[in-house]
C-alpha cells in the first residue's frame, strides 16, 4: 500500500486526541487500522527511515573513524566543537518536527533517536577530552537521564526503548548491595517510573516486548538448568541462546498477525540473534572459542533437547513451505558441524562465505524474492563488509574510507530499489 | 498552557540540559587547566577499553597510600591532602588538611580505607584517553619501561581549589602520546 500523507497527519493527531480525551484508545486503534500508513512503500515509512538511518550511520561511523585517525592533532576547542555542533543541528531539526503537526511519526522517531545518540556522544567526548575518570555506567546513567525529557517532549517510542534498554543495562551492572544508594540498582524502579507518561505508546509495542520477555525468561531457565543441574561452565551459553533464538525463528506465524516480518516479533527477534551470531563468528577469535564450546553443548541434555526441537521445527517449516527460513536456521548447524569436525581454523572463513552467499542471493533477486528480502540482503552484505573492515589491520584512515564507501553503496541500492518500486 | 506548549517547554528544557551538563564539565575542567597549579606524581598506565569512550591508559597514580595518624576515616568519605615539591622533581605528601587553602597544593580524594595509621585513597584521575592506534603501542612501551629499566612515567595534574585534572602523562620530559606518535615505540 502506498504511503499517504493524510494518513500520517491523522496518525500524528490521533495520539493528541487520545491524550486530550476526545477519543478512546479503541477508537484510535480502529482509525489506525482503517487508515494504515502503508509501510511497505513510502519514503516516510518507518522501515525506509530505519534502513536509511542504518546507511547514514555507516557513513557517519566512517567519518568518525577518519576523524579519530587525526583526533590527537585537533585542539581541545575543535574536538569540543565536533561534540556540540552535531547535537545543535539535531536539536534544530527536532524543533522543526515538534512545530509541524503533520510530520510523519517515522521522521519524528528517527530524528529524536539521532538527537538522543548525539547527546550521549557529546557527553562521552567531553569526558574523553578532559580525561575524566569514573566507570562507564556513571556516564550511561547521566546519558539516560538527559534523553528522558526528550522522549516525553517528542513522544518518541524509539527514545523510550533506548532509555528502557539503557537503564536495564545500567541496573544489571550495578547489582551490588555495597554500592551507595545513588549508584545502586535499587534506583531502577524509580528510573522506570520515568516512562509512565509514555506508557500508551509502549503498550502498542507490547507484542515485540512480550516476545523479548518470553525469550529472556526461557533463556534464563535453560541457562539455569545447564548451570545448576548439570554443573557446567558458562561457555555453552551462546549456543543455548542461539538455538533458542533459532526455535523462535522457526516457530509458525502468530495467528493474529499477517505473515509479514513486522507483525511477527518472534521472527524478528530470532533472526536478529541468528544474524548477530553469524556475524560474530566471522571474527577469528570468537569463532575459535565458540567452535570449541560446541563440544560442551553436546554434552548437555538441555543442548540435545534444543537441537531436537530445532530439527523438528525445521521439518515443520519445510512442510509449510518456509524454505527461505531454513537458510538462516542452518547457520547454527553449520557452525556446530565446523566445531565438532575440528575445522576451527577455517571456521570464520566458511561463515563469511556462507553469509556472503546468502546476502547476495537475497540482494540480487528482487524480482523473485521481493523488495524486502533484497533490502535485507543488502543490509547483511553491508554488515558483513563492516565487520571485515573492523577486524582488518588497515589504518584508521583506510577503514574510515571503507565504511563511507559501504554506507554510500547501501544508500544507493536502497534508492535504486525505492525508485524501481515507485516505477512499478 | 495547552499540550503543545507544554511539549515545547519540555523539549526546550531537554535541549538546555543536554548542553548544560557537558558545558558545565567543560567550564569546570578548563578553569582548572588554565588557572591550576602543576602537581607531578609517578604512575603506572596499562591499556584497557571502555565500551562507551574507547581506548585509554588506566593511570594508577603513586603513591596511593599515606601515613596518617588520628581518628579513623570512614570508607568513601572525602579527605583533603596537601602535597609539597619533592627531591626528584615530583611532589610528595605533606599533610592532611581540613580543606584547600590559597596557594597550597591540596586536593580532595576519596578514602578507600584507613587502618593502622595508613590511609589508602582512590585517585579520580585514573584515565588518559588515546586514539585506537596509539593506546596499544603506548601500553606495550610502558610495560617495557617498567620491566627493570629505570624510567618513570609521571602523571602531570593541574590542581585548583581542591579539584584536579589529568593534564598529561610525561616520560623523559616529554608527553607519552607525543613520544609514541613520533617514534612508534621509543
Amino acid at each position: 500500500m502506498p504511503s499517504n500523507p493524510d494518513h500520517h497527519w491523522l496518525h500524528g493527531q490521533l495520539q493528541d486526541w487520545q491524550a486530550e480525551g476526545l477519543i478512546s484508545a479503541e477508537s484510535a486503534e480502529a482509525l489506525r487500522l482503517r487508515h494504515p500508513l502503508g509501510e511497505a512503500a513510502g519514503i516516510n515509512s518507518p522501515r525506509q527511515w530505519l534502513l536509511g538511518g542504518l546507511g547514514v550511520a555507516l557513513v557517519a561511523i566512517g567519518i568518525l573513524v577518519i576523524l579519530g585517525h587525526n583526533w590527537d592533532h585537533f585542539s581541545r576547542a575543535t574536538r569540543l566543537a565536533m561534540a556540540f555542533l552535531p547535537l545543535g543541528i539535531a536539536q534544530w531539526f527536532c524543533l522543526r518536527v515538534l512545530q509541524d503537526p503533520q510530520c510523519p511519526s517515522a521522521r519524528r522517531e528517527g530524528l529524536a533517536l539521532a538527537q538522543a545518540v548525539l547527546a550521549g556522544s557529546a557527553l562521552a567526548i567531553v569526558t574523553q577530552v578532559y580525561h575524566i575518570g569514573g566507570h562507564w555506567t556513571t556516564l550511561l546513567q547521566a546519558w539516560m537521564l538527559l534523553i528522558l525529557p526528550l522522549a516525553w517532549a517528542l513522544q518518541s517510542t524509539a527514545v523510550s526503548l533506548l532509555y528502557l534498554a539503557g537503564i536495564t543495562f545500567w541496573a544489571l551492572n550495578q547489582w551490588s548491595l555495597s554500592l551507595p544508594l545513588q549508584d545502586s540498582a535499587l534506583r531502577f524502579p524509580l528510573l522506570l517510573l520515568g516512562l509512565w507518561p509514555l506508557r500508551d505508546a509502549l503498550v502498542r509495542h507490547w507484542a515485540g516486548l512480550s516476545s523479548l520477555a518470553i525469550y529472556s525468561g526461557m533463556m534464563a531457565a535453560v541457562q539455569s538448568c545447564a548451570m545448576r543441574i548439570e554443573l557446567v561452565k558458562d561457555d555453552a551459553f551462546v549456543w543455548l541462546a542461539v538455538l533458542l533464538a533459532s526455535c523462535f525463528w522457526l516457530l509458525p506465524a502468530r495467528r493474529d498477525g499477517a505473515r509479514e516480518m513486522s507483525s511477527q516479533p518472534h521472527w524478528l527477534l530470532g533472526r536478529a540473534v541468528l544474524l548477530v551470531f553469524g556475524l560474530g563468528l566471522t571474527f577469528a577469535d570468537l569463532a575459535r572459542s565458540n567452535f570449541k564450546a560446541a563440544a560442551t553443548l553436546i554434552e548437555l541434555p538441555v543442548g540435545w533437547v534444543l537441537l531436537g526441537v530445532n530439527a523438528g521445527l525445521m521439518a515443520l517449516a519445510w512442510r509449510r513451505g518456509r524454505i527461505e527460513a531454513l537458510y538462516l536456521a542452518a547457520l547454527p548447524w553449520l557452525a556446530l558441524a565446523m566445531g565438532l569436525l575440528n575445522l576451527r581454523s577455517y571456521g570464520s572463513l566458511v561463515m563469511v562465505a556462507y553469509l556472503a552467499a546468502h546476502g547476495l542471493r537475497l540482494a540480487l533477486r528482487p524480482d523473485q524474492l521481493g523488495e524486502d528480502r533484497a533490502r535485507q540482503g543488502a543490509l547483511l552484505l553491508s554488515a558483513l563488509v563492516a565487520t571485515r573492515l573492523m577486524e582488518s589491520h588497515w589504518s584508521a584512515l583506510a577503514k574510515g574510507l571503507g565504511f563511507v564507501a559501504v554506507g554510500l553503496t547501501f544508500l544507493a541500492y536502497q534508492r535504486f530499489l525505492g525508485r524501481r518500486l515507485s516505477r512499478s | 498552557m495547552n499540550r503543545r506548549h507544554a511539549l515545547l517547554l519540555c523539549f526546550a528544557l531537554a535541549c538546555a540540559a543536554q548542553w548544560l551538563a557537558p558545558l558545565w564539565q567543560v567550564w569546570r575542567y578548563e578553569n582548572i587547566l588554565r588557572h591550576g597549579q602543576v602537581l607531578k606524581l609517578a604512575c603506572h598506565a596499562p591499556d584497557p577499553y571502555d565500551p562507551l569512550r574507547g581506548r585509554y591508559l588506566w593511570v594508577a597514580i603513586q603513591p596511593d597510600e599515606f601515613p596518617l595518624k588520628g581518628n579513623k576515616l570512614e570508607r568513601s568519605t572525602q579527605v583533603c591532602l596537601r602535597f609539597k615539591p619533592g627531591k626528584d622533581g615530583l611532589h610528595e605528601f605533606d599533610a592532611s588538611v581540613p580543606g584547600p587553602a590559597n596557594g597550597e597544593l591540596s586536593l580532595w580524594l576519596t578514602v578507600n580505607y584507613h587502618w593502622n595509621d595508613k590511609l589508602r585513597v582512590l585517585w579520580p584521575q585514573d584515565r588518559y584517553y588515546l586514539n585506537e592506534d596509539l593506546a596499544p603501542k603506548a601500553d606495550a612501551w610502558l610495560r617495557q619501561s617498567f620491566g627493570g629499566k629505570d624510567r618513570k612515567v609521571i602523571a602531570q595534574l593541574r590542581v585548583l581549589n581542591g579539584q584536579a585534572v589529568l593534564e598529561d602523562l610525561i616520560c623523559d620530559g616529554r608527553s607519552v602520546a607525543e613520544l609514541v606518535r613520533r617514534r612508534g615505540e621509543p
